[in-house]
């Protein structure tokens, strides 16, 4: 190499031209940006369906015990009526909110239970062949 | 449109155009090919992800200096002194003279790494002082005098590397 002053000493150096780098992963980058995307919209989607199955079983499930706590001593008086003494209907008047909710559970349990099984006297007295 | 797809065009020409310069840049700073590969895949990969190169009012300075910063941030190679790789090039010599071109290269590897950066800066990355002056974040007076006295060591190294392997004996 001649001793070459700056200038072409740089033209010189240029010669050399940088080796290329290895080709930039575009397509495998634009691959797997694509598949992100399908997973995101998979997930979202997954989790709609999850969200509706979840209301809909919460709707069609039956509630077994009323929410409102102002029920919640009338329904147990319902659900065991048992003969109305002394001591149930202090019960129910100490769990009960109110004393039209006690005396409405009182209604309640007479009107759905003191017939099952039993005749009515206007049937009886019709059916009696003696009168 | 996909950002993606907007920019892809332009961000291969981009590669295309400075990757050479990119690498060799970033093999001066790294020394190590792999290292060096990675970080201009990292920014590339980046601009891709969503920069946005309407900003930027110097594209090519502002490339250099990305790379130079994904290299420097890598910690380990701030850290260690990096080996002459005598089996992979950094250059495509003419008329095929690989002597040559590991001359060079070994003579570049003996530069003082700011001088080397400013040479390579310079030379390959066709970049004026006062961009190489922005992207080193020093004056651009320092970039002159750091490249005048690379360049003398630079000849004066290929010189003594050529006669020594004209002369073995001496």
């Amino acid at each position: 190499m001649p001793i070459l002053p700056d200038d072409q000493f740089e033209a010189y150096l240029r010669q050399f031209r940088p080796q290329p780098p290895e080709q930039l992963l575009l397509e495998m980058r634009e691959r797997s940006l694509g598949r992100l995307h399908a997973l995101k919209t998979w997930a979202a989607v997954a989790a709609l369906v999850i969200a509706a199955l979840l209301i809909q079983y919460l709707r069609a499930r039956p509630s077994s015990q009323p929410d409102d706590p102002a029920q919640r001593a009338t329904f147990a008086y319902v659900e065991n009526p048992g003969p109305l003494t002394i001591q149930s209907a202090r019960a129910l008047l100490m769990e009960a909110p109110s004393f039209d909710a006690a005396l409405n559970a009182v209604a309640i349990s007479s009107h759905s239970s003191s017939f099952s099984g039993k005749q009515s006297a206007v049937n009886a007295l019709s059916e009696d062949p003696k009168l | 449109m996909h950002p993606f797809r907007d920019s892809r065009a332009e961000i291969e020409l981009l590669y295309s155009r400075h990757g050479p310069a990119l690498l060799l840049f970033a093999l001066a700073i790294a020394g190590d090919r792999g290292r060096a590969q990675d970080a201009l895949h990292q920014v590339f990969l980046r601009l891709l992800e969503g920069a946005d190169l309407h900003g930027i009012a110097d594209v090519k300075s502002y490339l250099f200096a990305s790379a130079r910063n994904a290299i420097l941030n890598d910690y380990r190679i701030q850290q260690r002194s990096v080996a002459f790789d005598e089996e992979s090039a950094w250059f495509e010599p003419p008329q095929r003279d690989y002597a040559a071109e590991m001359n060079l290269r070994r003579s570049l590897f003996a530069l003082p790494k700011d001088q080397r950066q400013v040479v390579i800066l310079h030379v390959w990355g066709e970049l004026t002082f006062l961009q190489i002056a922005g992207i080193l974040e020093i004056n651009s007076n320092t970039v002159a005098s750091r490249y005048r006295y690379g360049l003398a060591k630079l000849r004066e190294a290929m010189l003594a590397k050529e006669d020594s392997c004209a002369n073995p004996s001496r």
